[in-house]
């Protein structure tokens, strides 16, 4: 028998950010994503578990939504599958609706809202322990009384946090609640359940009303932002160096020992030039990328982020988006990818489409090797005013210049558009969290993996067929120059080079753009295989100091500020869009803007060399 | 010697053919399927052995209803999964009321 197709079906459910996919983890055992800001989950997603008494159990968990009455992307899937609308899932045989205890007077309204669709229901009060430490009181069984279903209490993020509501729902499917009746007034229905069942001796808590007064402050919550952002570059570059120069040395004395197991040949080059020196030049950067994804899960789980979102509405207001825009900006750090989806969450088409034109100007973290390869080979590593590392500052301006790139075309796309109308950004701020240790420490571990598997994945497959473009056809016998330049990799690299020789590239970095279209740090692997075979012995870092010039390198680092994105991102654009036209149109642009930098920086800084 | 040299170009074959294969699967999803399943259909032919069949059967694809990366929340374009295409959320204009 199908176990999917006898078992339970529930559907959790609730406002954004009340803790759903916490809860779904805690059920399923998965570890989907989650962050203390609204919009996280932007897609159905389905789990099993077995209930103590062996039944199975299939949980679908839901991107968060206000209301029934959809109003972007993501609440419409909510919609759809509690109306039993959503193509190719039935109506959910029981309702988990989640609501955060420290917050009902917002989040009851759509429990009763949920209570009008007519099926079995169960209220999951999450954050429990929040409310009792904010001295919040709530009445359970007044409050099962008035809404006519089961209320569990739960506390999603804690292991066994959710275990009263397995019990619960392994003794009894839910009750099917009394439905409001239309003409009723939800609010008001709230405000008097609210009366009989709650006593809170302040609406929001103490702490966060203390620290908004500062991160909110429109002079002082800007600074505050700028800071923080400030110190995570600092830190990538101060931190980072000492566990660098060891996975270097543990690197470069594996490959010698492979080196000297095999006779020289092809095999000994494919291993020490393409294997070892391509993945090896990728492989040093995976602290740099941890110690970012440090503060932006600190960051995320925090609840800050959205305070952010808040803060900088103005400024994108002015460029054409909203602080809605924000937060998939922010996640377009990480991958544009998660960023572009997140644009789901963003009611207005144009908003989202603004959105997802401008989410691959933001940082990814695959750009983070090619920038710190040139930083370390560029700029010195001193420090400025006593405090500040050089090599912070510049990878700190890099990112800001992505950012402000991002603006400015949003800025233009909103002067080309007939509709100039604005948006008000309607953003919930949850309160504060200290991120808990143990999540950091799964989220880093997870994008390791994530990194390690791209490196032994896509990255190995593509500096392999590198190596073997770079190799192959051997040069004729009597050869003069190096034998890459017989290679088939060679001759494509001087064509290119007719192409981008006025941008400063030489052919070495005019062969590596293109694998880097497909991951781009690629490029640096790239790179490093092409000067391994060209015979360098030194480090990539030393061998672009020494052949590469500050213009070159100032021009190939703006044109990985705007280099086209990768195909994987136009291929989610294209699915977000459906439209190839946006595709062209948002590949062609980023074009355009790369060649078009980079020609003015090499030209400006060859003539002020 | 030769054995070696044999080994090594052996070695080296499987090795740039596997790379090419995994690229192929990673960056274009479904035009590699699609020639996968074409080359999976002409192997599995009628007027072939047995053994050549079921070699050819075994090469056909799974059918996912879509590739390519994209799975929520995932933060990255390097764990990607198959999503099933009513996921999609593709932008529709609707002309606005005049106001």
């Amino acid at each position: 028998m199908n176990a999917s197709a006898a078992a339970l079906r529930i559907a959790i459910v609730g406002n954004p950010n009340s803790g759903k996919t916490a809860l779904f983890n805690q059920l399923t055992g998965t570890r989907q994503k989650v962050a203390n800001y609204a919009g996280v989950t932007i897609e159905r997603k389905e789990g099993f578990y077995t209930a103590p008494s062996g039944r199975t159990v299939r949980v679908l968990d839901l991107p968060g939504a206000y209301s029934l009455a959809a109003a972007s992307p993501d609440e419409e899937i909510t919609r759809d599958v509690c109306y039993g609308r959503y193509p190719g899932e039935a109506v959910p045989d029981l309702i988990v609706c989640v609501a955060d205890a420290t917050n009902l007077r917002l989040h009851l309204r759509f429990v009763l809202e949920l209570a009008r669709l007519g099926r079995p229901m169960v209220l999951a009060l999450n954050m429990m322990d929040a409310a009792e430490r904010r001295g919040i009181r709530i009445d359970t069984a007044r409050l099962q009384q008035r809404l006519g279903m089961p209320v569990v209490g739960t506390v999603a993020v804690r292991r066994g946090g959710a275990a009263s509501l397995v019990e619960r729902l392994d003794r009894e499917i839910g009750a099917l609640p009394p439905a409001p009746e239309e003409h009723v007034d939800l609010h008001a229905e709230v405000r008097a359940i609210l009366a009989e069942t709650v006593s809170a001796p302040r609406r929001t808590a103490k702490a966060d009303d203390a620290i908004d007064r500062i991160v909110l402050h429109p002079v002082l919550g800007l600074a505050v932002l700028a800071v923080v952002m400030f110190l995570i570059f600092q830190a990538v570059f101060s931190w980072a160096k000492p566990v660098q120069d060891a996975i270097a040395a543990g690197i470069a004395s594996l490959g010698a020992g492979v080196g000297n197991l095999l006779p020289q040949g092809a095999l000994q080059s494919l291993l020490i030039d393409g294997v070892f020196a391509g993945l090896g030049a990728v492989l040093v950067f995976l602290p740099q990328i941890l110690i970012l994804f440090l503060f932006i899960l600190a960051l995320e789980e925090s609840g800050y982020l959205p305070r952010a979102a808040f803060l900088l509405d103005r400024m994108m207001l002015a460029a054409g988006l909203t602080g809605r825009s924000f937060i998939p900006l922010l996640s377009s750090f990480a991958c544009a990818i998660p960023g572009i989806m997140a644009t789901r969450s963003i009611q207005d088409p144009r908003d989202r489409l603004t959105t997802i034109m401008v989410a691959p100007l933001m940082t990814c973290s695959a750009r983070l090797p090619v920038y710190t390869l040139l930083i370390a080979a560029f700029i010195p590593a001193r420090t400025v005013g006593g405090v500040f590392n050089l090599q912070g500052i510049v990878l700190f301006t890099l990112y800001v210049a992505g950012i402000v790139s991002a603006l400015a075309v949003a800025w233009v796309v909103k002067r080309l558009n007939r509709d100039k109308s604005e948006h008000a950004l309607m953003m919930e701020l949850p309160s504060y969290r200290l991120p808990h240790p143990r999540d950091i420490a799964i989220g880093l571990y997870e994008r390791a993996m994530i990194f390690l598997k791209r490196v032994g994945g896509i990255i190995l497959a593509l500096t392999v067929l590198l190596w073997f473009l770079s190799s192959f056809p051997a040069p004729p016998p009597g050869a003069t120059d190096p034998a890459i330049d017989y290679s088939l990799a060679g001759r494509i690299g001087h064509l290119l080079h007719l192409v981008f020789a006025p941008l400063g590239f030489n052919w070495q970095i005019s062969i590596a753009l293109i694998p880097g279209l497909a991951a781009r740090e690629v490029a640096v692997s790239s790179l490093a295989t092409v000067y391994a075979l060209s015979g360098n012995e030194a480090g990539l870092s030393a061998i672009v100091a020494a052949q590469w010039s500050l213009a070159t390198a100032l021009s190939l680092l703006v044109w990985y500020v705007y280099a086209p994105m990768c195909i994987s991102t136009l291929a989610t654009i294209r699915r977000e869009t459906n439209s190839w036209r946006r595709v062209w149109i948002t590949a062609g642009y980023l074009f355009g803007l790369a060649y078009l930098a980079s020609l003015l920086t090499y030209q400006i800084a060859s003539a002020l060399a | 010697m030769m054995t070696y040299a044999v080994a090594q170009a052996l070695i080296i074959a499987l090795v740039v053919a596997w790379s090419a294969w995994y690229a192929a699967r990673r960056l274009v999803p479904t035009a590699s399927r699609r020639a996968q399943a074409r080359l999976a259909t002409w192997i599995e032919t009628s007027q072939r052995s047995a053994w050549l069949r079921r070699v050819g059967h075994a090469m056909q694809p799974v059918q996912t209803t879509s590739g390519g990366c994209g799975t929520s929340g995932c933060s990255t374009c390097g764990n990607c999964a198959p999503v099933p295409r009513v996921e999609a959320q593709p932008l529709v204009f609707r002309p606005r009321a005049k106001r």
